[in-house]
């Protein structure tokens, strides 16, 4: 048989395969490149940018559990002007599909770093609303109307597609997956990491610097799966599903049940040559399983 | 080269009541490994998910030897392994100690506490030509290792409650040599948060070079999730730097302890 399809159109942005690396999880690609090829990858999200570099939280950023890790870095990164100075000269060298990890402390900060970001070759925008606002505490994607707000102000600050990142802290994952959508948002990712915490038995403190933690790794994979199954019956707008992605067989439950591509995060750390193994035996799957395009297999999910 | 090696265990062995060595050999040819970097291994119990960091203790072409404490739920099922399991590492990780070590230092002054000893002892093997001198604390008499290992390093030891060697910590032990005339041309340190703070401050005040092997939580390993970073300063500006990468070996008046 022929070679099976593995490209995937989101948002008018063409992927080579729907493998993509989760921000925060693979830096700007650098560390990795040194293991293997990345160019075999779909796409890359960058590590989470501000418009003034940022050194992140103090204290202990990461804590295990069981089938997961919580962490707290809390956005450090070289800012809008050092990402372009130091890491966009070699993001322009890939062949792979570069989206920009977008985030602030205030409208006016998404704003800011949304229009340095227009003047780059990044391919695509991924609106991380999961940071608190520093107006309000709260995160900016937890009530609908501020995603629907958020989208709307980022959508008048780029041309580039643009792509919201849904936090799972939320009453209710559809609501805010429409609001994006009404916002005009080309395209949907999730899910950002859940809220933990961590306790030090010894100390009966928590063991993060930062108090409380983003989940991430397998554990979170079924919560993730779930959410994507709900916003996908709700949303015109193609979806990136992450969450707790560790093998082929998870990516294609994620495309089942709607997501267009996905994003590995976590499983980067315990394997650093995860995506480049998941890209090998999507392609063997499909091929043995006779399924010429990908794309077939999308939103395929049958209710019982 | 940073590569992942299936290796198979060569034995486990105590070294004291909390410590001890793991021998692991690889079929294949290991890629090449510095004094002072380590590696990223894989603990048994599968839930736990995030491969554990260790110096890269003792090695050769197809073996390494690891200098493990026992302190939390994944060192304790290493401890269990036997003869003849398997386990995958990632690896050599970090820039290690050559970095640091200067063709000018001539005389160089090892110093630190208990399981530090694993970082340090790799220099004794890469660079065999220097004249070393080691000062080491442990809590008592039966906590004391490496005592083979330092052998012909001018070994001074210190015990917290006096039953072996000089009564005291191991700071207080290597401040009496300094402020007695003897002067290092370099100082390398691995030990507990306060000793290292203490030698610091000891490098500081008899202006002597110093470079300390940092410890943080991991979970990349290669400089790619920032959860392991520490205070550095940098051209006079203090910035997180990940110890996995920019580390673990730093130069200890630049880092914020
Ligand atoms: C670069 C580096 C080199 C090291 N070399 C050695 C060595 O040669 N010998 C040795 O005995 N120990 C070494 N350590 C510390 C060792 O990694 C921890 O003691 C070990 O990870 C604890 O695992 P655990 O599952 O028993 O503990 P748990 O507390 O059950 O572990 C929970 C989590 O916290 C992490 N963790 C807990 N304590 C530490 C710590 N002190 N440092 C880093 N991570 C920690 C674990 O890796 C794990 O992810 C080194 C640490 C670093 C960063
Ligand atoms: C260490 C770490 C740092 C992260 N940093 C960011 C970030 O900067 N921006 C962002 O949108 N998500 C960030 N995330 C969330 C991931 O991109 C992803 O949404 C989440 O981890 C779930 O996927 P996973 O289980 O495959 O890791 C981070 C996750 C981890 C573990
Ligand atoms: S452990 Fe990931 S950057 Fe150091």
């Amino acid at each position: 048989m022929s070679n099976p399809n593995l490209s995937v159109n989101i948002a008018g942005v063409d992927f080579k395969n729907p493998i993509i690396t989760a921000s925060g999880c693979y830096g700007f690609g650098r560390e990795y490149n040194l293991l293997y090829d990345i160019n075999i990858l779909g796409g890359i999200s960058t590590k989470g940018l501000t418009y003034e570099m940022r050194q992140g939280n103090d204290g202990v950023r990461v804590a295990e559990t069981n089938m997961g890790m919580l962490n707290c870095v809390g956005l450090q990164n070289p800012g809008a002007d050092g990402f372009i100075r130091d890491e966009m000269p070699f993001l322009e060298s890939l062949n792979t599909v570069v989206i920009a990890n977008c985030a602030g402390k205030t409208e006016e900060e998404y704003v800011k770093l949304l229009e340095k970001i227009e003047t780059t070759k990044v391919h695509m925008i991924e609106l991380n609303i999961s940071c608190p606002n520093v107006k309000t505490g709260m995160a900016f994607g937890v009530l609908p109307s501020e995603v629907e707000r958020m989208t709307k102000l980022a959508k008048k600050a780029t041309t580039k597609p643009l792509m919201i990142k849904l936090t799972p802290n939320v009453a209710n994952i559809i609501d805010n997956a429409k609001a994006a959508e009404q916002g005009g948002a080309d395209a949907i990712s999730l899910i950002n990491t859940l809220l933990g915490l961590s306790i030090n038995l010894k100390t009966r403190r928590p063991i993060l610097g930062n108090n409380f933690g983003g989940l991430s790794g397998p554990a979170v994979k079924p919560i993730a799966l779930r959410m994507v199954a709900q916003v996908f019956k709700n949303v015109k707008i193609p979806i990136i599903g992450m969450g707790g992605i560790q093998s082929y067989q998870d990516v294609l439950e994620f495309m089942i049940a709607g997501a267009r591509a996905v994003q590995i995060g976590t499983a980067n750390f315990y394997d650093p040559f995860i995506c480049k193994t998941i890209v090998n035996e999507l392609t063997t799957y499909l091929k043995n399983s006779n399924i010429k395009d990908i794309n077939e297999i999308v939103g395929t999910l049958q209710y019982n | 080269m940073k590569k992942n090696i299936e290796f198979e265990v060569e034995y486990v062995k105590l070294l004291n009541a909390e410590v001890f060595e793991l021998k692991l050999s690889s079929k294949e040819k290991l890629p090449e490994i510095g004094a002072g970097q380590f590696l990223m291994l894989d603990t048994p119990d599968k839930s736990q998910i995030l491969k554990r960091p260790f110096v890269i203790y003792k090695w050769d072409e197809k073996s390494v030897t690891l200098g493990i404490a026992l302190v939390g739920k994944g060192t304790k099922e290493l401890f269990q392994l036997k003869k003849g399991d398997k386990l995958s590492a990632f690896l050599p990780l970090g820039n290690g100690w050559s970095h640091a070590l200067k063709p000018h230092h001539k005389k160089i002054a090892l110093v630190g506490s208990g399981i530090g000893g694993v970082a340090i002892r790799p220099i004794l093997q890469e660079c065999p030509d220097k004249e070393y001198h080691a000062f080491w604390g442990f809590k008592s008499k039966d906590c004391i290792m490496f005592e083979k290992e330092f052998k012909k390093s001018n070994l001074k030891i210190s015990t917290v409650d006096g039953s072996a060697g000089f009564k005291g910590y191991v700071n207080e032990m290597f401040d009496e040599a300094l402020n007695s005339g003897f002067k290092p041309d370099v100082i390398l340190v691995c030990g507990s948060h306060v000793t290292c703070q203490k030698i610091k401050e000891a490098a500081i005040k008899h202006d002597i070079e110093c470079y300390m092997s940092g410890e943080e939580r991991m979970a990349c390993g290669i400089g790619a999730c920032l959860v392991c970073v520490c205070k550095v300063d940098v051209n006079g500006k203090e910035q997180n730097l990940r110890v996995c990468f920019d580390g673990p070996v730093f130069d200890i008046r630049k880092v914020t302890l």
